[in-house]
């Protein structure tokens, strides 16, 4: 997000930003406001957004590697609802392969 | 005077038979005038008012039996009005009868249609709630199933998604 910026660097412009925010009065936003943030920097740097959303702790590492590309930004999630599986949000698109999503549509 | 000799033969005193004659014709007239004639207009007067009373006694009969006809036509047309109103009446109760009937029958039929239609809403709906508990058992037991081994499950499922996704790619 920050470029070639080195990590002293980024520290400095975080705790400027952060400083803004609170001059500003929008610190208890500061979560959405890095969301959106967020948000933007993937729309403009044509990047993937992906959440892993599990029952439980899985090996991921072999997932990520088989599903994502180069610069991606993977979050994960546990979700116990989900019962089993897994839902992978790629950007705006969704994949539910859970448990939870199959029992549903099987008794819908 | 042979005359006279006959008759004084036979008994009779000519003087005598002529004064009579003539007192007879003397009588006779009187009587006429002041016995008959009167006595004859009196009857004839009678017989007058008799007939006038009989005629009279017809004309009644005439009359009442004309009355007794006009009295038996209003009885009759009276008696027939009688029976239009009741014939009309009957009518009238019997459309009645039927326009209740069919009232009541079409009261019936909904009545059936609405016990009907509860029953299969009762039915529909205890046929859901057995549905729903059997699905939700069906659920805790495939829920149940996965814990055994949720770690196999998750794999395979996993798998699935990321096989999916690379052919998406």
């Amino acid at each position: 997000m920050l470029g070639n910026k080195t990590s002293e660097e980024e520290t400095e412009i975080a705790d400027k930003f952060l400083k803004f925010l609170e001059k500003n009065g929008d610190l208890r936003r500061v979560k959405e406001i890095i969301s959106l943030a967020e948000d933007l920097f993937i729309k403009k740097t044509g990047r993937r957004k992906i959440i892993l959303e599990t029952a439980r702790r899985v090996p991921e590492k072999e997932i990520i590697e088989k599903i994502s590309q180069t610069g991606d930004i993977v979050k994960k999630k546990i979700n116990k609802d989900l019962i089993a599986g897994i839902k992978i949000i790629i950007n705006d698109e969704q994949l539910d392969m859970s448990m939870k999503n199959k029992l549903n549509k099987l008794f819908k | 005077m042979e005359e006279a000799g006959l008759l004084s033969q036979l008994g009779i005193n000519l003087s005598l038979f002529l004064s009579q004659t003539v007192n007879f014709f003397i009588l006779l007239v009187v009587l006429t005038f002041f016995v008959y004639k009167p006595l004859i207009k009196v009857i004839k007067e009678r017989n007058k008012k008799i007939k006038e009373g009989l005629d009279k006694a017809e004309e009644a009969d005439i009359r009442l039996k004309e009355i007794d006809g006009i009295a038996k036509g209003k009885i009759k047309e009276a008696e027939q009005q009688s029976i239009n109103m009741i014939k009309a009446t009957e009518e009238k109760a019997k459309a009645l009868d039927q326009d209740l009937t069919k009232k009541a029958e079409e009261h019936q039929q909904k009545m059936l249609a609405q016990i009907k239609l509860n029953a299969a809403y009762a039915e529909e709906e205890a046929k859901k709630e057995v549905l729903a508990k059997a699905a939700d058992l069906v659920k805790k037991a495939i829920v149940k199933t996965v814990e055994l081994d949720p770690h196999a499950v998750d794999q395979a499922l996993i798998q699935k998604a990321v096989s999916e996704i690379k052919n998406e790619n």
